[in-house]
């Protein structure tokens, strides 16, 4: 995961940065769509979208992205908001969470001195370092002067929640339990690497096809066997595993798998 | 000597079963496959979309 905060308020001539939040925020969510290889300013996804009139919405920040190459963020209106904590959680995406910014005005988060309850975009980047928060970067939070919040911020998921069923949809909110959000496309999984291993206790195996164990009891696989494995542990069958791989260094019961504590692992293969 | 009891008799016998089934394939996921994580489909029913409104830009040191 790569993340960069961008500010709205910077120094726009093209529209004035006070309606350029979503804009920033798309700044941000591109950089971590595009693994870093993106770098906008917040006025620089404006004049993308060649909109000069008000605020901009998600569905303009799509075409954005769109026109940068990334074609595989999803836009949700709404998506529900438990939907989005299950991936929030993986750390594999980034978003935009539209809000209402009613019920962060007046809070330690507020980065317009209280002076703003509108529509407002976050761009969230994942879980924040203390339980129950979001890493989030608000576009105001630029630290202009003494009392405005500097870049991201951890904020309760609970006040995000809130904020985001405040949401004005024009007259009425949002609802209880719902996010107008764009979600950025995984984060790619590292390489699992491949070990060398050796059996240390007799053992059984794991058929994940018939969810049972298999080589039992005198048919146990035996002391010494060289098993080639993932270095990735799954439970299965109550206990942690790693899968059993066909590879340079053995190819014995791959598509198996063994439990974490019957082998020893040797160097990487 | 090894005398199987009636419960090993079982497990042996259940393992000759299984592991004449190793081309069951078993298959634990590819290091591809874990790549292979899709965003879901949204579930409610959507909506138009909504532009955000103007925060206020003159406060100290404001650039713009």
């Amino acid at each position: 995961m790569v993340d960069i905060f961008v500010k709205q308020l910077d120094g726009c001539t093209f529209v004035d940065g006070g309606l350029n939040c979503t804009c920033a925020a798309e700044a941000m969510w591109l950089f971590r769509a595009s693994r870093g290889s993106i770098r906008l300013t917040a006025c620089r996804v404006r004049q993308d979208t060649g909109d000069r009139q008000g605020g901009t919405h998600l569905g303009q920040m799509e075409q954005v992205s769109i026109a940068h190459g990334i074609t595989t963020g999803r836009v949700f209106r709404p998506a529900t908001f438990s939907m989005l904590e299950t991936l929030m959680a993986t750390g594999r995406y980034g978003a935009h969470v539209n809000i209402s910014y009613r019920l962060i005005s007046g809070t330690k988060y507020d980065c317009f001195s209280g002076r703003f309850k509108g529509n407002h975009d976050y761009y969230v980047s994942g879980m924040g370092s203390t339980s129950g928060t979001w890493r989030v970067g608000d576009p105001g939070a630029d630290g202009r002067r003494a009392g405005i919040p500097r870049s991201y911020q951890d904020i309760p998921i609970s006040l995000i929640r809130a904020a985001a069923a405040d949401l004005d949809l024009g007259g009425r909110r949002l609802g209880t339990g719902l996010v107008y959000t764009y979600i950025t496309p995984p984060d790619p999984v590292p390489p699992v690497k491949h070990f060398a291993s050796s059996v240390i206790h007799a053992t059984s195996l794991w058929n994940d096809a018939t969810q049972r164990w298999v080589y039992n009891g005198p048919n146990a696989i035996k002391i010494g066997t060289k098993l080639e494995v993932r270095g990735k542990q799954y439970p299965k069958g109550g206990v942690a595993t790693y899968p059993v791989t066909c590879g340079a260094f053995a190819c014995n019961y791959p598509g198996y798998y063994v439990p974490v504590k019957n082998v020893k692992l040797g160097g990487e293969v | 000597m090894y005398v199987p009891d009636p419960w090993d008799r079982m497990r042996v016998e259940e393992d000759r079963i299984f592991m004449e089934g190793i081309a069951e394939d078993p298959n634990p996921p590819t290091d591809d496959e874990e790549q292979d994580a899709k965003l879901p489909e949204p579930t409610e029913p959507q909506g138009d979309d909504v532009k955000t409104d103007p925060a206020p830009t003159d406060d100290d040191g404001d650039p713009s």
